[in-house]
């Protein structure tokens, strides 16, 4: 098949290192004809894993930045950190589509800011897609790009998440619901009471209400709006609460003597709430796919974020 | 001076009061400006005024941004 895009990774940054990173390009070649991958790090570790080089293009940019060190000033100081040359690349190439990353998000963040940032400069936020239990996916948006975003950067949370969902999961009229501490529409902090009436009357929004944190997994809404602080506990702890329900689960088995069966659920909620098989979060706002890989992900998690894109250039759902 | 600055602070605080906004307001203290704001403040003066940074910004104050654009902005 015809090679038709480019994809830009970053390989540096991620918790198990480059080779993991690379290991996930392999993945991507192998399976995804149509990909071409642009491997932004440093060379010589690149070259060293071999891949087909009629379908890469490396870029030398071996610095990298840490969680220590402070993004902004990296920007100004550190100009070959990979990220940045990353994002750069991605604006440069017509041909990529996005970029993928998986190393410190608020230099991926400065990264889309200059290099990437939409027509409307509206601030960039991070969505994750989480699935839930009718089958289909909410979108959280903010997961953390804006700590203290304000009642209008909400609203317009609301329309990115909205043109996500409608676009990528072909939802006509997404239904969009607050992140409250109760559904009624008196509840909440000061974001939540000033953002209320905005998205009630907001044009292009199906504003569903309020929805509480423990009802973030029950598919009462299609995009679920929060400031970043909030939107990253909840995912945070969405997770956190799945690993420990599998944990229960296998500890049961063991002791109940149903070891098999356990393993069977446990393994179909790995599946169904493991971020390595669904890949990545995703900043939208900016002006190309910027897929946000965790830190600690494997070569799976890399396939499955370039799995992403590929379905929405084929026009197919998100996860499909 | 002081009327586009205010415009380009406007859009990248579309949430705050900017009436009772002087040239002593602290862009982080009173205006509640975050890093990010900050970083999206610096790219859109560099845009209206024509100057360009070499690193982050660091005003504190209303003021210290006009005080540099005076001396450096270029449109």
């Amino acid at each position: 098949m015809e090679n038709k895009f480019n994809v830009v990774i970053d390989t540096l940054g991620s918790d198990k290192g480059p080779e993991a990173i690379l290991e996930g390009a392999r993945l991507v070649l192998d399976e995804f004809k149509e990909v071409n991958l642009t491997l932004v790090g440093d060379e010589n570790v690149i070259k060293a894993a071999n891949l087909p080089s009629e379908r890469i293009k490396i870029i030398h940019s071996p610095e990298t930045i840490t969680n220590y060190d402070n993004p902004l000033e990296a920007f100004y100081k550190k100009p070959n950190v990979s990220v940045f040359k990353a994002c750069e690349e991605c604006a440069k190439d017509e041909k990529a589509i996005g970029i993928i990353a998986a190393g410190n998000t608020g230099a991926l963040l400065v990264g889309v800011l200059r290099y990437l940032l939409n027509e409307k400069r509206t601030r960039p936020a991070l969505a994750a897609i989480i699935p839930h239990i009718q089958r289909g996916y909410t979108c959280l948006v903010d997961t953390g790009a804006s700590i203290d975003a304000g009642p209008t950067q909400l609203v317009e949370f609301a329309h990115l998440g909205t043109d996500f969902m409608k676009k990528l999961y072909k939802i006509e009229n997404p239904r969009v619901g607050l992140l409250s501490n109760g559904s009624e529409p008196t509840k909440g902090n000061h974001l939540v009471k000033e953002t209320y009436p905005l998205l009630a009357k907001e044009s292009g929004i199906n504003f569903v209400g309020n929805i509480e944190g423990s009802r973030a997994l029950a598919g009462d809404c299609d995009v679920l709006v929060a400031e970043g602080f909030a939107g990253n506990q909840v995912l945070k702890n969405t997770e956190g609460t799945a690993i420990t329900l599998i944990t229960e689960i296998m500890k049961f088995g063991k002791k109940s003597g149903n070891e098999d069966m356990c393993k069977m659920i446990a393994g179909y909620l790995m599946k169904t709430y493991d971020f390595e098989s669904l890949g990545a979060g995703i900043m939208l706002g900016a002006k190309k796919y910027v897929l946000k890989c965790r830190g600690s992900s494997g070569p799976v998690a890399i396939k499955n974020a370039v799995k992403i894109l590929v379905n929405i250039m084929n026009d197919k759902t998100f996860y499909e | 001076m002081f009327e586009r600055l205010l415009k380009v602070i406007k859009e990248t605080l579309p949430d705050k009061d900017l009436s009772n906004v002087t040239e002593d307001s602290r862009l982080i203290e009173d205006l509640g400006m975050d890093s990010i704001g900050m970083m999206m403040l610096s790219m859109s003066i560099e845009d209206e005024f024509g100057v360009l940074f070499d690193a982050p910004v660091t005003f504190k104050t209303v003021k210290d941004v006009l005080d540099y654009l005076d001396k450096n902005a270029t449109k």
